[in-house]
């Protein structure tokens, strides 16, 4: 709830500025993933990252992700299926299927 | 309103607190053939912008809309649907809630920390009580401060559906006004602080004084207040009260985890080991 409010602040914000940004989103989870569907990353141009769309291990992916579609201004979907053994042996502690929806937002129209 | 895009009016309602869904169809296909998905935003005060390129399934989806933002706690989820060429799209449902509200009677010490937590995990927070030199911006941040005596409250004090009441004046007569007022407010919380000798005293009190209660409004209120943590300290008794309330808000009973088979399912579908 609060999250939501400061991601919206941020989309705000960074649509002002003029800087481009792409917006993540949890569509489906399976599995013990730890965010919901819902929770919500912001990331822009600059790398500036507000929001969390999991427990740490998948920010960073999805930020690299979030380069190109702001690049190719193109949304895609990404699955992240983390097995729950390989995970646990590469010592992260987020098992479970994601799927990520990142959309890029656009700077607003002046 | 209906000159924005579906998107657009979703941040709109974020700031206007209005309660809304935004559907998305989802590229399956890692990348999208084109670069606006089709979207339909469906506010709760019934504003419908956008398309998602198919009447049957704008239909389906605002209705599923409408019901989600009736419930209590409603769950963004994706959703799939048959075009009628056989073809599945798969939408992404996204409910937007406004933050709730926690309102605490009484600006005592021990409101201090309850309204600091409160703060901090996103409620709007309010403090009800007359007295100005107790309910201040200092004691209390970020909070809303309501002088109000007993008598002003039908005037003064405004409850929602999503306004979790926490009656801790200390002062039993107040609290016995309170309660008068509070009980028949539309309110889905409302914790006392206090034994359960004081609750059932209270209650009496206000019989003798020809005020009854149904049996709907008093399942609302919970006395003794909190979950059972063994809190002792202002801080460990907040704790527990903020627990409580949240528990309350998601549709949870509370309780350990430990041996429980699945940490999101809600407690009709949970499974022990």
């Amino acid at each position: 709830m609060y999250e939501n409010e400061l991601i919206i602040e941020a989309i705000d914000r960074t649509r002002k500025s003029g800087r481009k940004s792409a917006l993540a989103t949890v569509v489906s989870v399976g599995g013990s993933a730890y965010r919901r569907e819902g929770a919500k990353m912001l990331v822009d141009e600059e790398d500036n990252m507000i929001g969390m769309i999991s427990g740490g291990c998948l920010e960073s992916d999805v930020a690299e992700v979030a380069k190109s579609v702001i690049k190719s201004g193109t949304p895609i979907l990404k699955t992240y299926d983390l097995d729950e053994d390989l995970v646990w042996g590469l010592g992260l502690g987020c098992p479970g299927t994601v799927k990520i929806y990142i959309e890029p937002v656009e700077p607003e129209a002046i | 309103m209906l000159e924005l895009s579906p998107f657009e009016a979703w941040l709109r309602s974020f700031k206007e607190e209005e309660e809304c869904v935004l559907a998305t169809i989802l590229p399956i296909n890692q990348i999208q053939t084109e670069k606006e998905p089709g979207r339909l935003f469906i506010s709760k005060g019934n504003i419908i912008i956008g398309d998602l390129g198919d009447d049957e399934i704008n239909l389906r989806v605002k209705e599923i809309a409408l019901r989600k933002l009736n419930e209590t706690n409603p769950k963004s989820e994706t959703r799939t649907f048959t075009l009628p060429g056989g073809i599945e799209i798969h939408v992404f449902i996204d409910v937007y809630i406004p933050p709730s509200e926690l309102m605490i009677f009484g600006a005592g010490h021990d409101a201090m920390p309850v309204a600091k937590y409160a703060v901090s995990l996103g409620f709007k927070t309010t403090v009800v009580d007359q007295r100005e030199f107790y309910n201040s911006e200092e004691r209390f941040p970020s909070t809303n401060r309501l002088i109000a005596k007993t008598s002003e409250f039908q005037e003064k004090v405004k409850i929602g559906q999503r306004t979790y009441i926490v009656v801790m004046n200390h002062h039993i007569e107040r609290d016995q006004e309170t309660l008068k007022f509070v009980l028949r407010s539309p309110s889905p919380y409302i914790g006392v602080l206090g034994p359960r000798s004081r609750r059932v005293r209270m209650l009496k009190a206000l019989e003798e004084d020809g005020i009854y209660f149904e049996k709907e409004e008093l399942e609302r209120m919970y006395s003794p207040i909190g979950l059972d943590i063994g809190a002792v300290s202002p801080e460990e008794i907040a704790l527990s009260i903020l627990a409580e309330v949240v528990a309350k808000k998601n549709g949870y009973t509370g309780g350990f985890l430990q041996d429980s088979k699945y940490i999101h399912k809600s407690p009709e579908t949970k499974e022990l080991v």
